[in-house]
C-alpha cells in the first residue's frame, strides 16, 4: 500500500513524542502532519484514525475520539482490532462500567449502618399529618389549576 | 446513511486541533493507564530519534513539496 511508509514514519515519530512525554512541540506537529498526509493518500487508513483518536484522548476529548473512530467503522466497515479496542474503551456504555464501584469502594468513606441508625434516632420523627398540612395549600392550588385547564 | 467526513475531520477543525496540540502547555497531554495499555498494544513502534535540527529543518519548509522532500530524505535513512 502506498501509504505504508508514511504510516510507519507517523507511528515512529509518535513513539518518539511519547518517549519525550509530549513535551516536544515540533514532534507533535510532525506527527499530525504525517497523520493528515496518510489520510491524503488513503482516507480509510485505520492507523491514522487511531492516532487522531489517541491525540484527542490525550487532550481529554475522549468523546471526540469516540466519534472519529465511530465514523471509520460506519463509513468504511473495515474490521480493525485496534479501532475495536479503542471504541470499547471509549463507548458511553464502557464509561458507565468504568464508574461502577465495587461494594468495598461504595462503603469506603460512608458512615457505618450503626452510625446511620443512631443519627436517625436523634432526628425527631415528623408525623405524616404534619407534612400533609404543610403541603395542603400548594395541593389545593394545583387542584384549582387542573380544574381550570379541564373547564 | 451519509458517509461524508464529519466536521471534526474537516480542514478547519484539523487546524484548530493542531493549534491546540502545539499550544499544549495550556492543554496538557495526559496518558491514562488504560490509554497507555491500548497504545502499547495497538500503536507501539520503535521511536525514530529525530534530532532537533532535523525537526527545525522540516518545520522551516513552507511548501508541501519541500516538506515532502524532507520526508523522502528520512525514508532513505
Amino acid at each position: 500500500m502506498p501509504e505504508q511508509p508514511y504510516v510507519k514514519l507517523m507511528l515512529q515519530v509518535l513513539a518518539q513524542s511519547r518517549v519525550e512525554h509530549y513535551q516536544n512541540e515540533n514532534l507533535l506537529q510532525l506527527t499530525l502532519w504525517l497523520t493528515y498526509r496518510v489520510l491524503d493518500i488513503n482516507p480509510r487508513c485505520a492507523e491514522a484514525y487511531l492516532v487522531l483518536a489517541y491525540f484527542f484522548c490525550l487532550l481529554g476529548e475522549s468523546d471526540r475520539a469516540y466519534r472519529v473512530l465511530l465514523h471509520h467503522v460506519q463509513a468504511y466497515r473495515i474490521p480493525h482490532t485496534g479501532i475495536d479496542a479503542f471504541l470499547t474503551l471509549l463507548s458511553p456504555q464502557s464509561s458507565l462500567e468504568a464508574v461502577t464501584l465495587t461494594p468495598a469502594e461504595v462503603s469506603e468513606g460512608l458512615p457505618s449502618l450503626q452510625d446511620t441508625l443512631q443519627r436517625f434516632a436523634r432526628v425527631p420523627a415528623v408525623p405524616f399529618a404534619h407534612n400533609v398540612q404543610v403541603a395542603s395549600p400548594a395541593l389545593s392550588r394545583l387542584a384549582e389549576l387542573v380544574k381550570g385547564m379541564e373547564a | 446513511m451519509s458517509h461524508e467526513p464529519p466536521t471534526f475531520l474537516h480542514p478547519r477543525a484539523v487546524r484548530t486541533g493542531l493549534e491546540r496540540v502545539i499550544e499544549h502547555q495550556r492543554v496538557p497531554l495526559q496518558e491514562t493507564p488504560k490509554l497507555a495499555a491500548l497504545y502499547e498494544e495497538h500503536l507501539q513502534t520503535e521511536p525514530l530519534e529525530l534530532n532537533a535540527a532535523q525537526l527545525r529543518d522540516f518545520l522551516s519548509r513552507e511548501s508541501k513539496a519541500a516538506q515532502e522532500d524532507w520526508i523522502q530524505q528520512i525514508f532513505k535513512i
